[in-house]
């Protein structure tokens, strides 16, 4: 009714606001910055995580999503290499255990300062040990389970008393726990439900500014180790995802990133192979959690067909871009782990063997049914849910072809794709069938195991359990658990070892499937002297600590 | 006066019943903040972790729920949000305050922008019924917007920010070179890193704008009002606007008003895209890590803002629309 007849005398109103639009957005864009240029900086950009702005808290024993201070602001007394399992003092110059195992005696470094002048002395770490006794929350690896007390008999000995034989504990207590000072967080109280906003300590940075998009570190002149660091400062921008921290580091604005990146060698490496460079090592055992406290999963043989069925080159090959190769059947980390590895098993690796795990189940009583899938004595369908963390792709397309390859061998599988919150709560609490996992990674093969299979881990279905999520609980794996860690012989180690090997190759109690790498790309551009496979003096991801310390410390300019 | 009195008193409860929701569904999900906490450590904590964890968060606390929500309901009348887990121990009120202002603008621009672009375009494009431009322009625009959000949004900083290198591709300013703070040097690289964010969030929000005016304009255009108005012989633009425009704005206004309470939220998937600082994502991570106190907040605070809205928009309800005022004088 109101037709055009009107309109055609009419300027083009929405054309011309359509065309004003674009011609607005290209002049504002003229005037953004092109394309960054790559040069050398003083700086090192570094990508950690990826979990949003920043909140000003520098505290090391407070998991809020800030962790640049663990390390480059607050060191640990020993630092733990894992690629050749060995110690090197840090800011303590010696250790000594006593003949029993039930003391161990620092000995501090001389002529280390805070970075607000004051010295550094025993004190210090005595200090910081009890604050842990105090503030259990503070506690995160329940150092004062084992621990009876902490003294600082003169300003360079600590000397820590423990109620039991416990040589684990060396890493946790030595590797893992922060040096505060004391002249500060005395007057704190709480320290777990402290800020920390302008940490103190006695590493190579310092904070030198502070928003929610960027945390800026600089070189602490008064470091110990004369002459370092040699990078003037640390910058650390805040990502909300991968996808948008991966195309900086495509771009040549991130130096160093501990990121998840599928394709790599196209997506990064090839747009500037002579300084785009990454290098994915094992962490630990990405691991087919197997609930062995329900029917049919307490069955070994039901647990080894589901071990034949699956064909890990391709879950290695499809799912994780080639990046990690198969797992040991004995659940060790190797090469790390290759002192421990036991005679018999040097050459022992999965294969796929369908005929082998249709026997398994046949064995066990299982006969096809209706539709070729198999079922027990019972008539009941050998059906089963394979939960797996929505988000965590690479997961999700091995969660799929391991369900293909059950339903190949008759097997019934539901692929659960769930939040991690509710896939870490089924493990804890046991209720699931089967579910993907990484495991526990540290500087001995007893820590994967520790968590993995000790019974006091465990917990009965419905309670929440530590780590032992598929509740395995066997006295001898308990008993070889502290033989291990009983002693700091390398033999009487090995042979608790290689005990515990057999167990997992043997019984299964968890099918490990592929390594778990170590998420690390690395930008030669302004500086060398990496990690890389034929240099492993740390971890190399900027997520590990102290280990990320250790790597700053070995870099120097590009020349 | 009746009416907005009676509408004041509906939002009162309203507020409560959300705030009661706000603190119980959280709380009704599976798992906790410690199990949740350490599963994003990636087994890099010892088995012992979750103990030291279900202290420093509190999470074996033996207040029953009742007694939670007394206390819950006492803080928050005494302006207390609580501790952000996520962020521990930093206050909710910080947690926000860090992210509000970049939500607001970001968010609160584009959506004038594509509200009134989108209406005038609605307006004209109805005005032109039957013509190139209605037929060319809601397509596209309905195309662009059933895009999914997040592809969008990918596809721009891909060909523009990474490709080009017309925009910058993460952030909400340059950080490394500029102080957040009112000097140019910000302000011009916060608007650089804004342009991007806001032209993909205005592409897929318009369509929605421009056909809800449109298909209420065609309708309005038969009335017979608009038939009096062109027989009395009066300006083109005076009928388009004040006669036919002014009568079809008004779901469009109710929208506007939602639209504008949920701001707050922020806009998760820009934000995850463009790594643009912003509440969504710390509504997420609050989400993830149960984070009650943080959860809490963001709500109340999204909860406030729509009630607010809805309330403007019963006053321009009022103001715009005469029928309103006089029904409800008359009831």
């Amino acid at each position: 009714m109101a037709g055009p007849h009107f309109a055609r005398r009419r300027p083009r109103l929405g054309l011309f606001l359509f065309a004003s639009l674009l011609v607005m957005s290209l002049l504002l864009s003229a005037c953004a910055s092109a394309t960054k240029h790559v040069a050398h900086r003083n700086y090192v950009t570094i990508v950690a995580n990826a979990s949003g702005d920043y909140t000003q808290n520098f505290n090391p024993y407070n998991t809020s999503n800030l962790t640049t201070s663990q390390g480059v602001i607050y060191e640990t007394l020993l630092f733990f290499n894992r690629g050749d399992e060995s110690v090197t003092p840090w800011l303590a110059s010696n250790y000594q255990y006593s003949s029993d195992l039930t003391q161990i005696t620092f000995t501090m470094r001389s002529g280390v300062m805070w970075s607000d002048n004051q010295p550094f002395t025993s004190d210090d770490v005595a200090f910081t040990l009890n604050l842990l006794k105090k503030y259990p929350a503070m506690d995160l690896n329940g150092l004062w389970n084992t621990i009876t007390s902490v003294t600082a008999p003169d300003p360079t000995t600590v000397v820590v008393k423990l109620n039991a034989p416990f040589t684990p504990l060396l890493w946790y207590l030595g590797g893992q726990t922060w040096i505060l000072p004391k002249h500060i967080w005395a007057t704190v109280g709480d320290g777990s439900q402290y800020t920390d906003p302008n940490p103190v300590g006695t590493g190579p940075y310092v904070l030198k500014s502070f928003t929610p998009q960027l945390v800026v570190l600089s070189k602490n002149p008064k470091f110990w180790q004369p002459g370092k660091p040699l990078v003037q400062e640390l910058h650390y921008p805040a990502f909300d995802s991968n996808t948008s921290a991966e195309l900086a580091m495509d771009q040549g604005t991130v130096d160093w990133a501990g990121i998840y990146t599928a394709d790599i060698q196209k997506t990064y490496v090839n747009r500037d192979p002579a300084h785009n460079h990454y290098w994915f090592p094992p962490s630990d055992i990405l691991m087919l959690f197997v609930n062995t406290a329900k029917y049919p999963f307490n069955l070994l043989p039901v647990r080894k067909a589901l071990s034949f069925a699956i064909d890990r080159p391709k879950l290695s090959k499809i799912a994780e871009s080639g990046y990690e190769p198969l797992a040991s059947p004995t659940g060790l980390v190797l090469p790390y782990d290759q002192k421990f590895l036991a005679p018999q098993y040097q050459n022992l690796q999965f294969t796929t063997d369908a005929n082998a795990a249709q026997q398994q189940l046949e064995s066990a009583g299982f006969t096809k049914g209706a539709g070729g899938i198999y079922v027990d004595k019972n008539g009941k369908k050998l059906s089963m849910t394979l939960d797996v963390v929505s988000g965590f792709t690479d997961w999700i397309t091995g969660a799929q072809i391991i369900a293909s390859n059950l339903t190949a061998l008759g097997i019934e599988v539901n692929v659960n794709t769930i939040s991690q919150d509710a896939w870490s709560n089924n493990l804890a609490t046991g209720s699931f069938d089967i579910s993907l996992c990484w495991t526990n990674p540290g500087p001995s093969p007893y820590f994967i195991f520790d968590a993995l299979l000790r019974s006091t881990n465990s917990a009965p279905l419905g309670q929440t359990a530590n780590s032992n999520y598929e509740r395995w609980s066997d006295p001898a794996v308990d008993t070889m658990l502290n033989q291990f860690a009983q002693s700091n012989d390398l033999a009487t180690q090995q042979q608790a070892m290689a005990g515990i090997e057999q167990v997992m190759v043997e019984q299964l109690p968890s099918i490990p499937l592929l390594n778990e790498p170590y998420w690390y790309e690395y930008n030669t551009t302004s500086y060398v002297g990496w990690p890389d496979a034929k240099h492993l003096y740390a971890e190399p991801s900027p997520y590990s600590y102290p280990d990320n310390e250790v790597v700053l410390l070995h870099l120097q300019p590009a020349s | 006066m009746r009416h907005l009195l009676r509408r004041a008193a509906f939002y009162v409860v309203a507020l409560w019943a959300a705030v009661t929701l706000n603190f119980l569904v959280p709380r009704l999900s599976p798992g906790n903040p410690a199990q949740a906490m350490l599963s994003r450590l990636h087994g890099k904590a010892s088995p012992q972790a979750i103990h030291a964890l279900e202290i420093l968060f509190g999470v074996n606390t033996h207040d029953s729920l009742w007694t939670q929500y007394l206390q819950y309901l006492n803080n928050l009348l005494h302006g207390d949000l609580g501790v952000s887990i996520t962020y521990l121990p930093a206050p909710v009120t910080q947690v926000i305050m860090r992210d509000l202002l970049w939500t607001l603008i970001l968010v609160g621009v584009t959506l004038i922008i594509s509200f009134v672009i989108g209406t005038l375009l609605g307006a004209v494009v109805a005005w032109r019924h039957g013509s190139m431009l209605d037929s060319i322009l809601p397509p596209v625009f309905t195309f662009l917007s059933a895009i999914p959000y997040f592809w969008l949004a990918l596809i721009f900083l891909y060909i523009f920010g990474f490709t080009l290198g017309w925009f910058p591709i993460y952030g909400g300013y340059d950080a490394d070179s500029t102080t957040p703070g009112m000097n140019i040097d910000f302000l011009v690289s916060a608007l650089q890193h804004a342009i991007l964010p806001a032209i993909t969030i205005v592409i897929g929000s318009i369509a929605g704008w421009i056909l809800g005016m449109r298909n209420t304009m065609i309708s309005t255009l038969s009335e017979d009002y608009v038939l009096m108005a062109e027989a009395k012989g009066l300006s083109e633009r005076r009928i388009m606007l004040t006669y036919a425009a002014r009568n079809a704005i008004l779901p469009n206004i109710t929208s506007f008003a939602l639209s504008l309470g949920f701001v707050v939220s922020g806009a998760l998937l820009t934000e995850i895209v463009f790594s643009y600082p912003g509440i969504g994502y710390a509504l997420l991570q609050a989400v993830e890590n149960h984070d009650y106190s943080l959860i809490e907040g963001i709500f109340l605070l999204i909860v406030i803002a729509v009630l607010a809205a809805n309330f403007l928009a019963d006053i321009a309800y009022v103001v715009l629309d005469p029928r309103v005022r006089h029904e409800r004088g008359r009831a």
